[in-house]
């Protein structure tokens, strides 16, 4: 049954979060044996059932790095996506007493919803712009900009707090950092793959005048349409995903003026 | 143990085994609350605190505007002094009508307005106002899910006799034709 609410939402996000996590292991096993069949077909003269069948043993060679390497990457990405994010953005942490008008908006509207408050940021830019990261209670934050602090009023910039903090409430953000990471990886052998073709020209070995040995050409069309159309499948996916849950949410308006139109 | 013996044990302790989690969840429901009503009382006994520098500062800059302190002062006695939640609501409400026939006053005393003290204590208060209407609207939340939980399937055949009542949404009540007017200002 597909979501139809805040909580239902929440529920299917968390469902997705361990789906795509599981996912991921999948398909970088699946990559990895798309580049060892790659591989296989350029540098061996056979048919596609051998080339596959040798691609399957350096799979299950290769297995155990690639879980681990799978895993060390998760690992890195849970515990200083964060870092980074801010390192590129150049957000900063605020307290109350650095801007009690922001701080008192998004602290109310925990308060209404009881849920813990999650860091304040701020960034310099002119764009109006905010976003919601991290992955867990611990690691939530909000970042705002500086152009969107000078341009919006109170109220406006309540509906845009109150926006970024239900994507924190509904589990996208964990989400959207998961899809995120399957992105990178995708990328990653997309990347790689592109590079071997590319260094070997723009073409592969492989005899055409025999049927028996005629493996090679099909291989890497089978690997290389699996790996280029993920990336851009994988993020139209995640803006896709994002559009549609943020569509159908009414954006909260301020409580105590019910007649006020939301924006 | 026939086959039939199993199942019918299975069932009932599958049963046995979801009705615990449903009476668990309600137990939280409604420890949520109470903890939400008791959070509302947290920001209006704050209010209360604030209450008397308000009155000095003011006092400072318009003291022959002895009836509006007096009765700001009069209202928050009363509303520390409420039992009950209906005896509070009211007596919350009172003291929200003198502070606004307070502000309102305010406004023709330049040097009061000017005074950063002033400001301070009005911003805090107006945010004290947003934070009690918030914790309102989280008790009401939590009221929605409690009453939504006992009236639910399995839990609406047992919720009543284990104790569990409806509870009622914060209301304004009788009073809130008095909170509707705007405080009378007379220029």
């Amino acid at each position: 049954m597909a979501a139809y609410g805040l909580y239902s939402h929440i529920r299917s996000n968390r469902r997705r979060s361990i789906a795509l996590l599981v996912g991921l292991f999948f398909l970088v096993y699946v990559l990895v044996y798309a580049g060892a069949l790659a591989a296989a077909a350029l540098s061996i003269d056979a048919d596609l059932d051998t080339l596959m069948q040798i691609a399957l043993a350096d799979l299950i060679k290769a297995a155990p790095f690639a879980t681990l390497g799978t895993a060390l990457w998760i690992v890195i990405a849970y515990y200083f996506h964060q870092d980074m994010i801010d390192a590129l953005t150049g957000g900063r942490e605020i307290q109350r007493t650095d801007n009690p008008r922001l701080y008192n908006i998004l602290e109310n509207l925990c308060i209404s919803r009881g849920i813990p408050m999650p860091k304040l940021k701020v960034m310099d830019a002119d764009a109006l712009n905010a976003f919601a990261t991290g992955m867990n209670a611990k690691q939530y934050s909000i970042t705002v900009t500086t152009g969107l602090l000078n341009r919006l009023n109170d109220a406006e910039i309540e509906s845009v707090l109150g926006h970024e903090l239900t994507h924190i409430r509904n589990g996208d953000v964990r989400m959207m950092v998961i899809a995120v990471i399957i992105a990178g990886v995708i990328s990653f052998f997309a990347e790689l793959v592109f590079r071997l073709w590319f260094y070997n020209g723009f073409g592969f070995r492989g005899s055409r005048s025999d049927e028996r040995r005629g493996g090679a050409p099909a291989s890497p069309s089978w690997s290389q349409s699996g790996s280029s159309s993920s990336p851009m499948c994988c993020r139209s996916l995640s803006a896709w995903r994002c559009r549609a849950r943020v569509s159908s949410w009414p954006t909260p308006a301020r409580w105590n003026s019910p007649k006020t139109p939301m924006p | 143990m026939s086959i039939s013996t199993v199942i019918v044990l299975a069932v009932i302790v599958v049963a046995v085994i979801s009705a615990i989690g449903v009476y668990n969840g309600l137990v939280a429901m409604r420890q949520r609350v109470n903890q939400a009503f008791a959070d509302i009382d947290v920001q209006l006994r704050q209010r209360h605190d604030l209450i008397p520098n308000l009155v000095e500062t003011v006092k400072g800059y318009a003291a022959h505007e002895r009836g509006t302190l007096d009765e700001v002062v009069k209202a928050r006695n009363a509303a520390m002094a409420a039992q009950g939640s209906a005896q509070q609501a009211a007596a919350e409400n009172q003291l929200t009508g003198a502070l606004r026939q307070l502000f309102a006053l305010a406004e023709s005393y330049p040097d009061l307005k000017a005074s950063a003290n002033f400001q301070q204590l009005q911003a805090e208060l107006a945010d004290l106002e947003n934070k009690i209407a918030a914790s309102r609207r989280f008790f009401n939340n939590a009221v929605q899910e409690y009453n939504t939980g006992i009236q639910r399937f399995p839990a609406a055949l047992f919720a009543s006799s284990l104790g569990f009542a409806p509870k009622s949404f914060f209301d304004l009540g009788e009073e809130r034709a008095a909170v509707g007017e705007a405080p009378a200002v007379k220029f």
